[in-house]
């Protein structure tokens, strides 16, 4: 088990390792110059180049990438180019936006996978299950932006919710609670969208991986045993289906952040999709950068966490 | 070791005992299958009639060789005897007389309770049929935490007042169990449950892991592998801990479809021995499938021979290699002089087993068959009884025969 550990957590740190050299130079290599993109009529040439010595982009490459190394190390991703603040502080705050919306979404759209999953699988050529199976490909096939549009217009004129935003512009709170209440009325919508969108896919997965589990010869057996119908779903069935699952679930986690793009835009959530958006727009690299640097960790954690989760849930794994 | 087993009654009372036939003097007779039919079907397709009539009897204590090419029907059989069909099957005639009553009038749940309680499988590949993700010893201990305590219930009116919410009351107000041995203090569902407890309850962890232990230790392995996972087992032990958990709520059948096919020769002779020695220590009741004439001369009592569905010849072991009567047993033991090299494959009969969905309009084996004749190609001949324990499906037999299944 510990070598399996060690061994998961070390390439997982090595990749990452990669990913940093990778995202230092790939950053170099695009068009544009970023100073330029400091967009301001006035500024002369010779501004032009204070802004690069400070920006450091008037030393040769290899110091800078020395610098770059040293200054990630402190946890200084540099600073925006468009807002002057630290990446790292812009980064924060707009991450955390957004991990309140995917967490919220993926829990939901998992938890609603998996019992749609199950109950089409087990029901399987019921009405039950034709049912789920149109809803998830008809999810899955919808285009995250219309839809969220669809339920933003719907949700705004019938259920009078917030159109966009974190927050209502200009509120004050009496209490955290009713902050947080307005936070809530307005991630709804956003929420929503994002755990229908997945949850078809989850749904897809789950049944295809219980049926699956349901033709195998050890069903057979359970059967055999004489274990009622929803024993052998309980105790043979859900944890072998768990593991393809869980797959998909994990490597989706890291693609979420990059997912939700569409979902903040639409509904002008302020998370890191937004403003990834934004910084492409003002070419702002030192934004950009940090933010596909995040974006690579996190998909390669979800990743370890896939793998560790799969050696817990499949005891083949545990033992390699 | 086995007497350190506790012994449950094995008696069926889900099943009702009104069905008399014919063998209902007969004692030992457990199993009495007749003129079982099995359908598969497909859509577009006419139905393949994967058994035709098949009739056998099982008796306490006897070991039953199937034997036939791949495709002849032997899995079918076994399914259809617990029920267990895939979805394309079809039970279309016949009746499943287990100790008195037919399994196919029972309801569903009822069924179910019958499952290794009564009739339990040792299937083919151990490897697959042991879910990957659960421990073997778990694996073991699931039928008898399913059955035991079923049959508690119903063995023990006592326990069914426990059910009936009789048993909160003290027992003078309850003079049906009143008596010196009960504490008037006590409720007496709490000292029914005290003395189950005491005896018998398996739901009780304890108890319970001490039946997997010695369960496995009757099969040969080590009771401290229970915590193992199937892919830690050898395929031999794999095989082994799945004989364990056919025993493992003593029933009155065990059905071993071909138990030894997936492995290495070494491996397959301990598995019989180690078959052939609880056969004979339990006295167990076992229908043995097997391609292998050479095994079934060794460790059985009887032989059934199918051929494309339908029984071509079934006697005692000694009938069969002796004075096989059907072209189709003579021809397997041709393919197959040599009982001493029980190993090889039985594939030198030309020509191959018919389609069931396209079956030739006489005798099925009659394509193939030496012998065959012009009648042979007009009508399926019948199953004519050649003496007391001795049955055969073809018309050469005719005139030598005793009688005629029905
Ligand atoms: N699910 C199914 N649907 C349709 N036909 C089937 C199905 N299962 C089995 N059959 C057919 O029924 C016939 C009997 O199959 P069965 O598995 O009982 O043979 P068997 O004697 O056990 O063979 P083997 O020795 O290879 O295990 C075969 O011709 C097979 O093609
Ligand atoms: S009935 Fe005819 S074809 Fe069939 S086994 Fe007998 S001789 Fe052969
Ligand atoms: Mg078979």
């Amino acid at each position: 088990m510990s070598h399996y550990l060690f061994k998961k957590i070390g390439w997982a740190l090595l990749t990452v390792g990669f990913v940093v050299v990778l995202n230092f130079f790939l950053f170099r290599i695009l068009p544009g110059d970023p100073a330029r993109a400091v967009k301001d009529p006035r500024l002369t040439r010779q501004s032009i180049e204070a802004v690069r010595v400070r920006f450091g982009l008037d030393k040769p490459l290899p110091v800078q990438f020395l610098l770059y190394v040293r200054n990630l190390a402190q946890g200084d991703l540099g600073t925006s180019f468009h807002q002057q603040r630290p990446v790292a502080t812009i980064l924060v705050e707009n991450l955390w936006n957004t991990l309140l919306l995917i967490g919220a979404g993926t829990v939901l759209s998992i938890l609603l996978g998996i019992v749609l999953g199950v109950a089409a699988a087990w029901k399987s050529g019921t009405i039950i299950d034709y049912g789920a199976l149109i809803g998830s490909l008809a999810a899955w096939a919808t285009p995250t932006f219309w839809f969220g549009m669809i339920l933003l217009f719907w949700g705004s004129s019938q259920l009078g919710l917030p159109i966009g935003g974190k927050l209502t512009a200009g509120a004050s709170y009496d209490s955290w609670w009713e902050q947080w209440l307005d936070v809530g009325k307005h991630m709804l919508l956003p929420t929503v969208t994002y755990t229908i969108i997945y949850a078809g896919q989850y749904t897809l997965f789950m049944r295809s991986a219980v049926l699956d589990i349901f033709a195998e010869d050890y069903i057979l057996t359970a059967k055999a045993k004489g274990l009622h119908s929803f024993q052998i779903l309980r105790d043979h069935a859900l944890r072998n289906a768990m593991l393809p699952t869980v797959t998909v679930v994990a490597l989706n986690l890291g693609f979420t952040v990059a997912g939700a793009i569409e979902v903040e835009k639409v509904f002008s959530w302020p998370g890191l999709g937004q403003t990834i958006i934004d910084s492409v727009e003002r070419q702002d690299y030192p934004v950009l950068q940090g933010a596909f640097l995040l974006l690579a960790i996190s998909v390669i954690f979800a990743n370890l966490l896939a793998d560790l989760l799969y050696s817990y849930l499949d005891p083949r794994v545990r033992v390699t | 070791m086995l007497s350190g087993l506790i012994n449950y009654p094995t008696v069926l009372t889900t099943l009702g005992g009104d069905k008399m036939n014919e063998n209902a003097d007969d004692d030992a007779l457990i199993l009495d299958v007749r003129n079982l039919s099995v359908d598969y079907i497909a859509h577009g397709r006419p139905p393949a009639h994967a058994l035709e009539k098949v009739s056998f009897q099982l008796r306490k204590g006897e070991m039953l060789g199937i034997v036939g090419e791949s495709g002849c029907g032997k899995t079918t059989l076994m399914l259809s005897l617990m029920r267990l069909l895939p979805a394309a099957g079809r039970i279309v005639n016949g009746e499943i007389n287990f100790l008195g009553a037919d399994l196919l009038n029972l309801n569903e749940k009822a069924m179910a309770d019958v499952r290794w309680k009564n009739i339990a499988m040792i299937f083919q590949g151990a490897m697959n049929a042991l879910n990957p993700v659960r421990t073997v010893g778990s694996q073991i201990a699931e039928p008898i935490a399913r059955h035991t305590m079923n049959t508690l219930n119903d063995l023990h009116p006592i326990h069914n007042a426990n059910r009936n919410g009789k048993a909160t009351q003290s027992p003078n107000g309850n003079g049906h169990y009143a008596g010196k041995n009960l504490n008037p203090l006590r409720t007496v569902g709490s000292q029914i449950a005290e003395t189950i407890k005491h005896h018998e309850a398996i739901s009780d962890k304890g108890i319970l892991d001490r039946r997997v232990a010695e369960l496995l230790d009757l099969v040969g392995i080590s009771p401290n592998r229970r915590d193992q996972y199937p892919h830690q087992y050898s395929g031999g032990m794999r095989q082994r801990a799945m004989i364990a958990m056919a025993l493992a709520c003593f029933p009155d059948v065990i059905i071993a479809d071909e138990p030894t096919t997936a492995l290495d020769v070494m491996v397959q002779a301990q598995i019989l021995e180690l078959l052939a020695t609880l056969r004979q220590q339990l006295g167990l009741s076992v229908l043995f499938v097997t391609h292998d004439l050479g095994v079934v001369a060794e460790v059985c009592d009887s032989v059934m021979v199918m051929y494309g569905g339908v029984v071509a010849e079934y006697s005692d072991v000694d009938t069969i290699y002796n004075s096989p009567q059907h072209p189709y047993t003579q021809e397997l033991l041709k393919a197959f002089p040599d009982v001493a090299h029980p190993h090889s494959k039985l594939t030198s009969i030309p020509g191959y087993p018919p389609r069931l969905d396209a079956l030739p309009a006489g005798c099925r084996f009659a394509p193939r068959c030496p012998c065959a004749f012009a009648r042979c190609h007009q009508a399926p001949p019948p199953l004519y009884h050649l003496g007391k324990f001795h049955e055969a499906s073809c018309y050469l037999v005719e005139k030598t025969k005793v009688g005629i299944q029905e």
